[in-house]
This record gives structure tokens, C-alpha cells and sequence, in this order.
């Protein structure tokens, strides 16, 4: 998941510099230049050797941290990440070490207490001690920085997936269908109560059926034919004769696995796009049959297939072939085309799972 | 008042002119299926006011007010909000989502006869809208 570099990451980096320009202005002016000039007196070479001690420390680990992060160093395992860390900073101590020796040289014309090697091997060793130091610290805070991007990412995650979740549902009941099929029950009450009340049990049924939490990735083909049954019961009420079903599935087909709301979805859409927009109404095919091994599920009505409506956002059909794909991978289709005779067909193909 | 209801679904008809039986005010002087057979009854009975469906096969609710030169009263009965937006820049007096609640309809009725009686001295309210649809009188 992309991260949007934003406040964070501004707040991330004042954060380094902060550390950074605290860490090495205390080491280098509130320790090292007090104790030199102390021993040396204000010499140039002290102080001008000390500014610049403080630069070339901030660079030469800054340098260090961009090649971490090019690296991704931080994501090894500890003891590997350390390693490397480590040995890093102790390059960065020699380079260090070889440029105190150098600038006082070149400032003073003369080695002085740099002559002794013994001098330079114990500032050798105190500044890789600073760099490890370093090192711990750098190490630390990335950490505990990056659990709480961890921990922010999931968050975020997880609304992104409720979201989607919430979008699946809002294709599978169509909020058009619910306030209709409610209206259409009010108006019932009175002159049918036997009827109004075999619709609120379907509406019932239908619900329950697509708001399935927990729902398996397959069901019998049989259980998603019962479920469109009841929503073209009720869609049969609304739309009287105009909606003409046809409904044909071999016994043989009942049992195999299909992903659920998937035919349901195209009978939906078959009434949205095509039924629905013919002032006389027209028929509705749906048969199943087994072609050899392969279920084929077959949806075919009056309509035609045109620019999708502004108003529409695909997400049934689209939502469908993604369930597909993931379920049966690239060996199933789905397919809408037109049939002739002034008709629509989707087409479902889905081979045995065994 | 004479009052159009236009709704392909006759469950849905029906169960408006049950709500409407409540307001004797309002005399329902025919239903029609579909937009044109809207537009033929509009011309033939001069309706004071529609209770219009949004979607509906062959020409919606929209489509049908833009065909009209001369356009009653609109409130607009639908099953699904999405399309409230729409309605108010068209100047619908109302918008009734189904299932309609009794309530909501009495409101709709109150706000149509203040219209229209000011409409008897101030011509400026039965503008519906934009200028399209200015009712001359």
C-alpha cells in the first residue's frame, strides 16, 4: 500500500535533523571543543577543526542513512541490520579520524600530538564508540517508527476493506429493488394480507441470503437458484406481466459449486438494463445444464446491450468476474453478448473444481 | 386540485391513490403508465399537479418535464434518493422517496396549495424553474 508522503514524513525528517544537529553540536561543542581548548587554548585549528568536525559528522552519517534506507538495512533481521550498522560507523570513524589528523595539519603546518599513533588509534576508537552509538539510536527509533506505520497501515487497511465490503453489498441489494419491493408490500397489505405476507417472507429470505456474513466461497448451485427464485417472485409483483420467466436448470447442475450472488447478480442486472427498460416488458431465460464437465449458466432476456448508463457503475458485473477469476482462475468465463432477435445473453462457464 | 399520478408499476399507483384517499382536496383526475402516456393525459386534462416517478421504461420523469411547454406542479416519487439533487435544480415543489410516509405527503400537499393559491395573485410562483418552463397566463 502506498503511503502518501505527507505531514508524516516532513515531521519524520525535523525529527532526524533535530537528533542530528543536537547529537553531533553536543558532542562536538559542548564536549570536544570545551576539553580542546582547555589543553590548546582558543587555536584555530581547534575551533575551525571542531565546525568542521561537526559538519562533516552530520554528512558523513547522513550519507550513512541514505545508503541504509537504499539498502533496506532496517528490514533485515536484527543482528544482520546491526552488523552492517556497525561496521559502517566504524568506516565513518576512520574517515572521521583521518580528516581531524588532516585539517589540523594543514591548518598548524605540523602533526603535533597526532605524531603519536597511539593518540589517533584512541580517537579512532572513541569515535567508532560514537558511532555505534549512533548506529543503536538510528536503529531504535526506526523501529518503533516503522511498528507505528505498521500499525497505522493495517488500520488503514482495514477500512479500505470495509469499505469495499460495504460496496459488494450495496451491489448485491439493490437499494432500487429494496424501496420498490417495500412499496409494492405497503400497498399489498390491504388488498392481499396472505400476499403482502409471502413477500416480507421472500424479502426476508433474499436479505438473509445476500447479507450473509462469514458466507463460503461456493455454494450449491441449487441454493442460488432458490434465492433468485424468491427475488423474481417479488420483482414478478412489481412488474406483473411485464416480467416473463423462464426458468430451466438441469437436476444434474443443482449440486455443483458456483460463487454466491453470482447468478443473482446477472438476473439483476438482466432486469435493471434490459427488462426494466422496455415499456412492455420482456422474457427472462435462465437455464443451467451440464456441457461435459463444464456448468454452464446461461442468462439471456429482451434488451440490448448499449453504453452503459451514466447512472450505473458496473460494480455487479465487474465484482462478478473478479469472484470468478479468483475462484476458477482464467479456466472460467463470463461473458455478455448479444443474442439476436433483439437479446442479451451472459454466459457463465465454470469447469469442475475436483 | 386535479392531480396526475405517473408510475409504471400499478402496486406503486395504487398504493399512492390509497395515501391520497386520506386528502379529498386533491381529486385524482387519472393515472398514467409511461411518460408519453403522461404526456397525452397532461394535454388532455391539464393537471394542477403531478406526482411524477424518476425511473421509468421508454422516457423518465426527467425527460418527460422537458418535453412539456406548460408544466404543472412536480412532485417527484421515487424509490432511491439519488436523484433529489437533480430534482430540486429543476424546481420540483417535492420529492417523495417510497415508501412514501403519510406525513411526508401531507407536508408535499400543504406546500402545493400554498403555492397554488398564491399563484392566483403572484403569477411569479408557478415559474417552475430555470425559465424553461415558465407557465404563461
Amino acid at each position: 500500500m502506498e503511503i502518501p508522503k505527507n505531514g508524516f514524513m516532513k515531521r519524520t525528517n525535523a525529527q532526524y535533523w533535530t537528533c542530528q544537529i543536537a547529537g553531533w553540536g553536543a558532542y562536538s561543542f559542548a564536549a570536544g571543543l570545551p576539553t580542546g581548548v582547555l589543553d590548546h587554548g582558543w587555536r584555530p585549528s581547534v575551533v575551525i577543526g571542531y565546525i568542521l568536525f561537526f559538519l562533516y559528522s552530520i554528512g558523513l552519517t547522513h550519507l550513512l542513512r541514505r545508503e541504509a534506507k537504499r539498502r533496506h538495512w532496517t528490514a533485515l533481521p536484527l543482528p544482520q541490520a546491526l552488523a552492517r550498522l556497525v561496521a559502517a560507523s566504524i568506516a565513518i570513524a576512520a574517515v572521521q579520524s583521518a580528516l581531524v589528523v588532516g585539517i589540523y595539519a594543514a591548518i598548524e603546518g605540523q602533526l603535533g600530538v597526532w605524531s603519536r599513533p597511539s593518540s589517533i588509534v584512541f580517537m579512532f576508537i572513541g569515535l567508532s564508540v560514537i558511532g555505534t552509538i549512533w548506529t543503536i539510536l538510528y536503529l531504535t527509533i526506526t523501529s518503533q517508527r516503522h511498528s507505528y506505520e505498521v500499525r497505522r497501515n493495517e488500520k488503514r487497511m482495514k477500512a479500505a476493506l470495509g469499505e469495499a465490503e460495504l460496496r459488494v453489498l450495496e451491489a448485491q441489494v439493490n437499494p432500487h429493488f429494496l424501496f420498490n419491493c417495500l412499496n409494492s408490500i405497503r400497498g399489498m397489505i390491504s388488498e392481499d394480507p396472505a400476499q403482502a405476507q409471502d413477500m416480507i417472507t421472500r424479502l426476508a429470505n433474499i436479505l438473509r441470503y445476500s447479507l450473509q456474513r462469514d458466507r463460503p466461497h461456493t455454494v450449491p448451485l441449487a441454493s442460488e437458484v432458490e434465492a433468485v427464485s424468491d427475488y423474481l417472485a417479488l420483482e414478478s409483483i412489481r412488474f406483473e406481466d411485464r416480467l416473463r420467466v423462464h426458468l430451466s436448470v438441469e437436476e444434474v447442475a443443482c449440486q455443483r459449486a458456483v460463487p454466491p450472488m453470482l447468478l443473482q447478480m446477472l438476473v439483476e442486472n438482466a432486469i435493471k438494463h434490459g427488462i426494466e427498460e422496455l415499456p412492455t416488458g420482456g422474457d427472462l431465460f435462465i437455464r443451467a445444464c451440464l456441457d461435459g464437465d463444464v456448468l454452464r449458466v446461461e442468462v439471456e432476456n429482451d434488451g440490448s446491450l448499449s453504453e452503459p448508463r451514466p447512472d450505473t457503475t458496473q460494480v455487479g458485473l465487474t465484482n462478478a468476474r473478479e469472484r470468478r477469476r479468483i475462484l476458477y482462475g482464467e479456466q472460467a468465463t463470463l461473458e455478455l453478448a448479444p443474442r439476436g432477435q433483439g437479446r442479451v445473453a451472459a454466459t457463465i462457464l465454470i469447469p469442475s473444481l475436483a | 386540485m386535479k392531480a396526475l399520478i405517473i408510475d409504471d408499476e400499478r402496486m406503486a399507483r395504487q398504493e399512492l391513490r390509497r395515501l391520497l384517499a386520506a386528502h379529498p382536496e386533491i381529486e385524482i383526475a387519472a393515472e398514467a403508465r409511461s411518460g408519453e402516456e403522461a404526456r397525452e393525459l397532461i394535454l388532455q386534462l391539464a393537471p394542477d399537479v403531478l406526482f411524477l416517478d424518476v425511473q421509468m421504461p421508454g422516457m423518465s420523469g426527467f425527460e418527460l418535464l422537458q418535453q412539456l411547454d406548460d408544466v404543472p406542479q412536480v412532485i417527484f416519487t421515487t424509490a432511491y434518493d439519488q436523484y433529489a439533487l437533480k430534482a430540486f435544480e429543476i424546481s420540483a415543489l417535492d420529492y417523495l422517496v417510497k415508501p412514501v410516509a403519510p406525513a411526508r405527503l401531507e407536508a408535499a400537499i400543504a406546500k402545493t396549495f400554498s403555492c397554488w393559491n398564491r399563484k392566483e395573485t403572484i403569477p411569479a410562483c408557478t415559474s417552475q424553474t430555470n425559465g424553461r418552463w415558465f407557465r404563461a397566463h
